[in-house]
């Protein structure tokens, strides 16, 4: 027994990879992002620079909802790079010092995918479910993250909220569209889980007749042979994720490793892999190449339209949303 | 070899600092650094974050769902730490050990599988669905994730005040002519009164920070069925983090409180038992 136990002990260390002279860097990147980026991404960065620079990096990549990793950040996980879904989670990390350099100067103002907000249905879409409207239906029960942990359900609603709202005049107001809109989705809402991940256990698990998310998580349950429909509204909003780097834990030795990673996740070949999980490349030539999986939105809005990151967050999530809830 | 009084009293000495030391630095500082961020911004913002409708609401809750836990453990769990006790069956090991599964797994796996069988795709779940019953994403499915994860705490404080009281009193009940169940609601609860009450404060604790299981299945809407955890959790990912201290003070005194009075009420009797 004890020689059992002796042996358990040393296998698990044995079997922790030896990168004794590596460079080591810490990736905190948005969970849905996840299998890109292990499966493709960090090997294919782990050659490239081993080709290149003569000289091996060791990434390791910790994912999770954007809100439960920048708190992590916050709270000092020695982390070198960010990938997250929301501005606001990077302008917290630059208030409190972490980051200093200005990430809006990095390439298409720090976006490196994109995507936009469909809805899952089940097999066939039996309730014929197309647009926004159609979720506030009675008796359709909805699906989305909660707006506190994930940045794609903030998304999410401000997709819904966008779909009802006339943008020449957002008041938030009693009469505004998509006030109107978000409220009368909300009375459908069934359930609210961490992680946009999260809905896809609950819906896989039966419940509710749809949900909203980003496309390539739809894309990406598609791929794994799953059943459902995607039904991409006419208008809809386009989400972006944005990479920073988190320079007050970057190590004199690791700056060359950050800045060549922050580089090659803009590179055609990691956007290529981003864009077969789904993701909307922001290249444009990787986007031509994959264009026929995307659907076409016939009215996209962004953010902006909405009056930027910080008052959507304000107005449509702080505001509207919350009072939603409350019943 | 025998050691000198001195030795014994210098080695005593060591062990007793070093197991307070330990204690102190391991368990009592987390909890004091989280008080000091609760009180950060003065005792009025905390009064304000507990006074918020939302944490209200997710208080109630919580000991809403720890009280109807306990109560039915203290039922189902007396019940198994009798049969476990007092009856050798085949395959009594077996579910002995199962017993404390719950405390093995992980809850949200303990979550995925209530969804699992609650669900639409569950027999379970289809069941109830077509008598248009919901349990998940509401009060009940949310009582059925404490159940499960406490389940262990009441078997065995239960089981361990049986083991220590001897059998000859519900013998002699027996030969008195008392049925069955008489004996178990007359002879054996009363004598396992410690073990039920020890039983009840673990797991009314344990409920009051149930996070993982209640994620999956309690459907998280906020001021409806968000537990306190679950709305700690939340308010810590905005950013509120003095909101989170706040709440998070509150349930971890109140454990404190019932497991400190859970001291005082077990006889001497009952405590060298358990």
């Amino acid at each position: 027994m004890k020689r059992l136990l002796a042996l358990i002990v040393v296998a698990l260390f044995a079997v922790q990879p030896a990168y004794a002279d590596a460079i080591k860097i810490n990736l905190h990147s948005c969970c849905v992002t996840e299998d890109a980026t292990t499966k493709e991404i960090l090997p294919a960065f782990k050659k490239y620079y081993k080709e290149k620079f003569g000289k091996d990096v060791d990434v390791s990549a910790s994912f999770a909802g954007s809100g439960t990793l920048k708190n992590q950040i916050l709270g000092g996980a020695p982390v070198q790079v960010a990938v997250l879904s929301s501005e606001l989670y990077l302008d917290q990390l630059k208030e409190k010092g972490l980051i200093s350099s200005d990430w809006r100067k990095n390439l298409n103002k720090g976006a490196v995918i994109k995507s936009v907000i469909v809805f899952v249905t089940r097999k066939g879409n039996p309730k014929g479910l197309a647009t926004f409207e159609d979720l506030a239906r009675p008796g359709t029960k909805v699906l989305h993250a909660s707006p506190d942990t994930s940045g794609g359900a903030q998304w999410a609603i401000f997709a819904i909220y966008g779909a009802g709202a006339n943008f020449r005049n957002l008041s938030f107001g009693p009469e505004d569209g998509g006030v109107k809109l978000l409220s009368a989705v909300e009375k459908n809402v069934i359930a609210q889980p961490e992680s946009a991940r999260q809905t896809f256990v609950q819906f896989d698990a039966g419940f509710g007749d749809a949900i909203v998310t980003y496309e390539n998580e739809a894309l990406l349950e598609k791929a794994k042979g799953r059943d459902y429909a995607i039904s991409v509204p006419k208008k809809t909003i386009e989400t972006e994720w944005k990479v920073a780097r988190v320079d007050r834990n970057i190590r004199p030795e690791q700056e060359h490793a950050v800045s060549e990673l922050i580089k090659f996740l803009y590179t055609a070949e990691a956007q290529r892999s981003y864009a077969k999980f789904g993701f909307r490349p922001v290249d444009k030539k990787v986007e031509k190449e994959f264009h026929a999986k995307y659907a076409q939105v016939a009215d996209p809005f962004t953010v902006d339209d909405l009056g930027g990151w910080k008052s959507a967050r304000k107005n449509v999530i702080e505001n509207t949303w919350k009072k939603t809830q409350v019943r | 070899m025998r050691r000198s009084p001195d030795t014994d009293a210098l080695v005593r000495g060591a062990t007793f600092a070093a197991a307070l030391g330990l204690f102190f630095l391991l368990i009592l500082l987390p909890l004091v650094s989280l008080n000091q961020y609760a009180v950060r911004e003065g005792i009025g913002v905390f009064w304000d974050r507990l006074k918020n409708p939302d944490a209200v609401a997710a208080l109630r809750l919580t000991a809403l769902v720890a009280l109807a836990a306990t109560a039915v453990n203290a039922v189902i769990g007396t019940t198994m730490a009798f049969l476990l006790t007092r009856y050798r069956f085949p395959g009594r090991k077996v579910i002995n050990a199962l017993v404390d599964i719950p405390l093995a797994i992980p809850t949200v796996v303990t979550g995925f599988a209530l969804l699992l069988m609650y669900g639409p795709l569950g027999p379970v779940g289809r069941f109830l669905g077509e008598r248009n019953i919901q349990v998940m994403f509401s009060f009940p499915g949310l009582l059925l994730g404490h159940v499960f994860v406490t389940f262990p705490f009441m078997v065995r404080a239960v089981g361990a005040v049986l083991e220590s009281v001897p059998r000859s009193g519900e013998d002699a009940a027996r030969t008195l002519g008392a049925k069955e169940w008489q004996v178990f609601a007359f002879v054996t609860i009363p004598a396992v009164k410690e073990g039920i009450i020890a039983g009840a404060f673990l797991t009314f604790s344990r409920s009051l920070g149930e996070f993982g299981a209640s994620i999956m299945v309690s459907g998280n809407l906020v001021g409806r069925t968000q537990t306190g955890p679950l709305y700690i959790f939340s308010r810590f990912n905005t950013g509120d983090v003095e909101g989170a201290a706040a709440i998070a003070i509150l349930l971890a005194l109140a454990s404190f409180l019932i497991l400190l009075l859970l001291q005082f009420v077990q006889s001497p009797a009952g405590r060298s038992a358990a």
